[in-house]
C-alpha cells in the first residue's frame, strides 16, 4: 500500500463559483473542462415538465449549497481508511475521499506486466494519454443529464482508468471506494474503464458517507467500453448518506459477442437519480441490467435506463426491483429502442415494485420504440404489496409479522442478486441489504 | 356506436372532436368507434368519460384510416366500485400515424380497470401506444390490467409504447405487460402450402391476432372491422 501525498490548497468554493486553475492537469484536459463548463452554464435547469425528468422531484436540485471538496482532515482519512472494508478478496483497490485519492493497492504484477492499466486519471491522462483522449466522455450523456455530466466534466479531477488487454482474464473483482467526508461536500467519481477482445473483468464501486447526516452530493459518470467478446460486469453499492443528493450517468457500450452485465444496488442518500445507457453496438452483444433499492424515510430513486439496439442478432434484459416503505418515491422510465436493421434483437424489461407502506409511490415509464420487424421485445411493469397468504403461512409457522414482512421482502429482491451470479459480491450486497432494514425498523 | 368516415378531400382535413361520457350510478355505458378517414385527416380527438358509484364504462376504439390519429380515450374511475375499459385496435399503413392509448384515473375504492391495446404496423406505418394510469394513496382494493400487443408486417414498420404508471399505498396493485412480435413465417408457409396466396395468409394471420379483441364487440362490428382490415393489408405483401 502507499499513501499519495497532496498538496493541494484547503478551499471551500462553491461549486457554481466557477472552475478551478490550480491544478495540475494537462492544457488539453483544462481545455476540455472549461468547455464542459460553458456547456453546464447554457443549458437550463431541468424541470418537471421535461420528459425526462417527468415524476422526479427537480427541486431538490439545488446545487448553490454545494462546495468543492477540499483536503480531509488527517481524523477523518484514517476513519475513512478504516471503514473502507468491502470484499474480502480483491484484484486491485482505489479508495477517494471527495477529489482526492487517499490510498491504492496497485494490481500484482504479474498483471501489470500483460498490460492491465489501474491507475487515477491524472495519472492515465498523462502516461496513456492516446488511449485515454480516445475515451474519456466520448458518448454523449441523452437521458437527461447532459447539464450535469458537463458539471462533472468540468470538475471532475480524478477517478479510476481502467484497461484490461486483449485475452486478459482478472478473476478476482478490482473494489473502488468513493467517500463523502464533510458538511456540503461533493464528489465526481468517475470510472473509465476500458477493455479489449476476450477480456474479462468485474469491477465493484462503493459509495459511501464519512457522516450520515451530513449533506452532500455527488456527481458521477461512468463509461464502460467492452471489446469483441470481452465480459464486463459493473457492480455499484450506492450507500451515501441520508441528505445526499446523487446523481449518476453511465454508459455501457458493447462490442460483437461481448457481454456486459451491471448491477446497482440502491440504499442511501435523499435523492438518487441512475442513468443507464446499454449501447449494443456489435452483433451477437448481450446486456443485463439489474438493479435493487430498498427506499425509506423521505427517499427518492429515480431510475432513467435505455437499451439501445444498433445492431443485428443482440440481446438485453432489464430487472428492476424496489421495496418501498415510509413515505418514499421511486421512478423507473426506461426504454428499449431497436434501431432500423437491427434484426432479431431479443429485448426484455422488466419492473417490480413491492409498496409496503400506504404513503410510498411508485412511477413506472416502461417504453419501446421499435424500427425494426424481425424482433422480440417484451417489457413488463407491476406494482403491488406483500402477498397475505403468504404472509398469513408464515405467522402460522410462529414467525412474528417484522421477521416474515422482512423475509418476504429480502427473497423478492434477492432474485436480482442471484442473477449476477457471484457468490462473494452477492453476500456482500445481501449483506448491506439486511444492514438497511434493521436500522429502518 | 359511432362510425367514422368521410369522402376524400383534395386538402389535408382536420377532424378535432369532442366525447364525454357520464354513467350515473349503476349504469352500463359502452361507446365504440371504427375510425376509417381518408389519408389526408388529422384526427385529434379528447374522449372521456366518467363512472359512478357501480357503473361501468367501456370504450371501444378502432383506428384504421387517417393520417395521424391522437386518441386516448379515458375514465375517471369516481364511484366505489366502478368499472372501465378500454379495448383498442390501431392499424397503420403506409404513411400513417396511429398515437392511441388509454387513461385510467383511479379516485375511489375498489375500482377496476382493463385496457388492451393491439396495433398492427404495416410498410412505413407507425403505430404508439401511450398510457396513463393514476392510483393515488388511501385508495383500497383498485386494480388496474394493461396489456399491449403489437404485431409488425415489414421491416420498415415501427412500433412504439409509452406507457406512465403511478401507484400509491399497499392496497392497489397494477400490472402492464406487452410485446412486440412479427408474423411467423412458419404460420405463413402452413397456410400457403394449403393453397392459400401469401396476402390471404398474413391477412388471416393479422385477423387472427386480434381476433379474441374483435369477439368482445358486437357481431356487425366485428364482421366489419375483419373486412377493413382484409381491406388495408390488400397488397400490404410482396
Amino acid at each position: 500500500m502507499s499513501a499519495i501525498a497532496h498538496d493541494e490548497t484547503v478551499n471551500s468554493k462553491g461549486i457554481l463559483s466557477g472552475l478551478l486553475e490550480l491544478r495540475d492537469l494537462p492544457d488539453w484536459f483544462r481545455g476540455q473542462q472549461r468547455a464542459a463548463w460553458e456547456k453546464f452554464e447554457s443549458i437550463p435547469r431541468p424541470t418537471r415538465k421535461d420528459q425526462p425528468w417527468r415524476f422526479s422531484n427537480v427541486d431538490l436540485l439545488d446545487l448553490a449549497p454545494f462546495k468543492l471538496s477540499g483536503t480531509v482532515s488527517d481524523q477523518a482519512r484514517a476513519a475513512i481508511l478504516e471503514q473502507s472494508n468491502g470484499l474480502d478478496e480483491v484484484a486491485a483497490r482505489l479508495v477517494f475521499a471527495g477529489d482526492q485519492l487517499l490510498e491504492r493497492d496497485v494490481v500484482s504484477e504479474q498483471l501489470s506486466k500483460r498490460g492491465v492499466i489501474f491507475q487515477p486519471l491524472e495519472r492515465a491522462m498523462v502516461e496513456h494519454a492516446d488511449l485515454f483522449r480516445k475515451y474519456f466522455m466520448s458518448t454523449e450523456v441523452s437521458l437527461g443529464s447532459a447539464k450535469f455530466a458537463a458539471l462533472h466534466q468540468a470538475l471532475v479531477s480524478t477517478g479510476t482508468f481502467l484497461f484490461v488487454p486483449r485475452g486478459v482474464e482478472i478473476d478476482q473483482p478490482i473494489e473502488i471506494f468513493h467517500w463523502l467526508a464533510g458538511e456540503n461536500a461533493t464528489v465526481f467519481p468517475h470510472l473509465l474503464l476500458v477493455t479489449d477482445e476476450l477480456a474479462k473483468v468485474t469491477v465493484i464501486e462503493h459509495f459511501r458517507s464519512l457522516d450520515r447526516n451530513q449533506r452532500g452530493f455527488a456527481c458521477g459518470v461512468n463509461d464502460l467500453l467492452a471489446g469483441p467478446g470481452a465480459k464486463v460486469t459493473y457492480v455499484c453499492a450506492q450507500n451515501w448518506g441520508d441528505n445526499v443528493v446523487a446523481l449518476q450517468m453511465n454508459t455501457t457500450a458493447v462490442d460483437h459477442d461481448a457481454s456486459a452485465m451491471s448491477l446497482n444496488l440502491n440504499l442511501g442518500s435523499r435523492y438518487s437519480r441512475f442513468e443507464s445507457l446499454s449501447r449494443l453496438v456489435g452483433e451477437g452483444a448481450r446486456s443485463d441490467l439489474l438493479a435493487v433499492a430498498v427506499a425509506t424515510n423521505e427517499q427518492e430513486f429515480d431510475a432513467r435506463t435505455l437499451q439501445d439496439h444498433i445492431s443485428p442478432h443482440t440481446a438485453s434484459d432489464l430487472l428492476y426491483k424496489n421495496a418501498l416503505d415510509d413515505r418514499a418515491r421511486c421512478t423507473f422510465g426506461g426504454l428499449i429502442r431497436v434501431e432500423p436493421h437491427a434484426h432479431f434483437t431479443d429485448a426484455y424489461q422488466k419492473v417490480r415494485n413491492l409498496l409496503l407502506s400506504d404513503d410510498s409511490e411508485a412511477n413506472s415509464m416502461p417504453g419501446l420504440e421499435i424500427l425494426a420487424d424481425n424482433v422480440r421485445c417484451t417489457h413488463g411493469a407491476t406494482s403491488g404489496q406483500i402477498n397475505e397468504e403468504e404472509m398469513f403461512y408464515l405467522r402460522s409457522r410462529g414467525i412474528p409479522v417484522p421477521v416474515a414482512q422482512r423475509l418476504i421482502v429480502t427473497g423478492f429482491l434477492n432474485e436480482v442478486v442471484q442473477r449476477l451470479d457471484q457468490a462473494a459480491i452477492g453476500d456482500y450486497l445481501n449483506q448491506l441489504i439486511d444492514r438497511k432494514f434493521a436500522h429502518s425498523r | 356506436m359511432e362510425g367514422c368516415t368521410a369522402p376524400k378531400f383534395e386538402t389535408v382535413a382536420l377532424h378535432s372532436a369532442v366525447v364525454e361520457l357520464v354513467a350515473l350510478k349503476g349504469a352500463k355505458l359502452q361507446y365504440i368507434t371504427v375510425q376509417n378517414w381518408s389519408s389526408n385527416v388529422f384526427n385529434l380527438v379528447t374522449k372521456r368519460g366518467l363512472a359512478h358509484e357501480d357503473a361501468e364504462i367501456k370504450w371501444i376504439d378502432c383506428n384504421i384510416g387517417s393520417r395521424l390519429t391522437m386518441k386516448y380515450p379515458g375514465v375517471v374511475l369516481k364511484g366505489r366500485k366502478s368499472r372501465g375499459e378500454v379495448l383498442s385496435i390501431a392499424l397503420a399503413n403506409n404513411g400513417q400515424h396511429q398515437d392511441t392509448g388509454a387513461k385510467m384515473i383511479h379516485a375511489a375504492d375498489e375500482t377496476t380497470s382493463n385496457i388492451i391495446s393491439k396495433s398492427i404496423s404495416i410498410g412505413t406505418g407507425r403505430a404508439t401506444y401511450r398510457g396513463l394510469v393514476h392510483v393515488p394513496k388511501h385508495l383500497k382494493h383498485c386494480k388496474n390490467n394493461t396489456e399491449c400487443d403489437a404485431l409488425l408486417i415489414n421491416a420498415t414498420s415501427r412500433t412504439d409504447t409509452y406507457p406512465a404508471i403511478t401507484v400509491r399505498g399497499t392496497g392497489n396493485s397494477v400490472q402492464h405487460e406487452a410485446s412486440v412480435s412479427q408474423v411467423s413465417a412458419e404460420q405463413i408457409f402452413y397456410m400457403q402450402q394449403r393453397g392459400l396466396t401469401e396476402a390471404q395468409a398474413m391477412s388471416l394471420s393479422v385477423n387472427g391476432f386480434v381476433n379474441d379483441l374483435v369477439r368482445q364487440f358486437p357481431m356487425e362490428y366485428s364482421v366489419e372491422l375483419k373486412r377493413l382490415i382484409e381491406l388495408e393489408m390488400e397488397g400490404s405483401v410482396g
